[in-house]
């Protein structure tokens, strides 16, 4: 008596296919890394894998090792922002410590503190839990940390707590007498700004590949949109 | 001496592949494997594309080439690069530039030449 084993296996990638997708992988978090936009990245990426689909090459003889070529595009192109994500992080860590220090302010005016600090605590926990979500998201795609800005994850939470901690002494030290609707106004004003400071960065950052190079789309940048 | 002749037209290459590149859209836009294919048609080896596209995001930053992507007609799109018009009016400075520059420089081979003799 036999057994039949039937096993499914998924198609497989032809080898130039994955050879192609680790480069582009790395070509892209390297470019993103320094500031290059997402459509142009995408762009990019479609264009050099039309070349390599034409030639047959393999992409490091034909483009040279993904770093030097992605330093190269980018001293060419005149489109670097090294320093976008640090201020994008920057921006966001001081709307949150904007928005916390309304809500203690507003505290201090109406009642006592405990309670909106708790809620300032809790805000503040969730900003980082969210803070080190993020970063680590981006960071895992060589976005933040990977390159050129290894200092960047730590500089933000360094002057995250420093904030913080700075907002903290000064307003339980000092009797604020601040009017509850300018409270609601900055808070409601800096919750608006690090929205939109999230919504632009990870906006940037989309990577979208045009035509039809098929074995391109799912090249792991999924969760930043298509 | 083959390979010395080699490299030393490899570095004179490497000078003007730029104004190569532009003079070869003269003759109508192209994608960046065309445009590589070009090059070799005119004589010279084939530029490789961590050199070539470096080149084409240059001269589209400076405006000298706009980019439309063509959708392949079963293959990949491609991105065909064409010359603006600064594109041309640079192009054709170059060209009277070079012309200029190796005149000068038949000159001193040719008096080199003949001192020699």
């Amino acid at each position: 008596m036999t057994t039949e084993h039937r096993t499914t296996n998924p198609p497989a990638v032809p080898p130039e296919y994955a050879a192609r997708r680790v480069y582009f992988e790395s070509l892209t978090g390297l470019l993103l890394a320094q500031g290059l936009d997402g459509s142009r990245v995408g762009e990019l990426v479609a264009e050099l894998d039309s070349d390599l689909e034409m030639s047959g090459a393999d992409p490091v003889e034909e483009f040279g090792p993904a770093g030097e070529f992605a330093a190269a595009l980018i001293k060419s192109s005149g489109s670097a922002r090294p320093a976008r994500y640090l201020a994008a992080q920057l921006a966001f860590a001081v709307s949150l410590g904007t928005a916390g220090a309304a809500l203690l302010a507003t505290g201090n005016h109406t009642a006592p503190g405990v309670v909106t600090l708790h809620v300032w605590m809790v805000v503040n926990v969730a900003a980082i839990a969210i803070g080190v979500w993020a970063l680590k998201a981006v960071g895992s795609r060589g976005v933040v940390g990977r390159s050129s800005s290894p200092f960047a994850s730590v500089g933000w939470f360094v002057l995250y707590v420093a904030f913080v901690v700075g907002v903290s002494l000064l307003t339980t030290n000092l009797d604020v007498d601040l009017p509850t609707w300018v409270a609601w106004l900055v808070l409601g004003l800096a919750g608006t700004a690090s929205v939109v400071t999230l919504i632009v960065t990870v906006r940037m950052q989309r990577v979208s590949v045009p035509g039809n190079a098929r074995h391109l789309r799912d090249l792991g940048w999924g969760w930043m949109g298509r | 001496m083959a390979s010395t002749n080699d490299d030393l037209q490899t570095r004179w290459f490497r000078g003007v592949l730029e104004a190569c590149v532009l003079g070869t859209l003269r003759s109508g836009p192209a994608y960046g494997y065309e445009i590589a294919g070009r090059v070799e048609a005119a004589g010279f080896a084939r530029p490789k594309g961590g050199t070539l596209y470096p080149i084409l995001s240059r001269l589209e930053a400076d405006d000298l080439v706009v980019p439309a992507w063509i959708e392949g007609v079963g293959g990949p799109s491609r991105k065909y690069y064409g010359l603006t018009t600064q594109g041309i009016a640079a192009a054709d400075d170059i060209a009277g530039q070079w012309h200029h520059f190796s005149s000068n420089v038949s000159k001193l081979l040719g008096d080199t030449t003949r001192s020699r003799s």
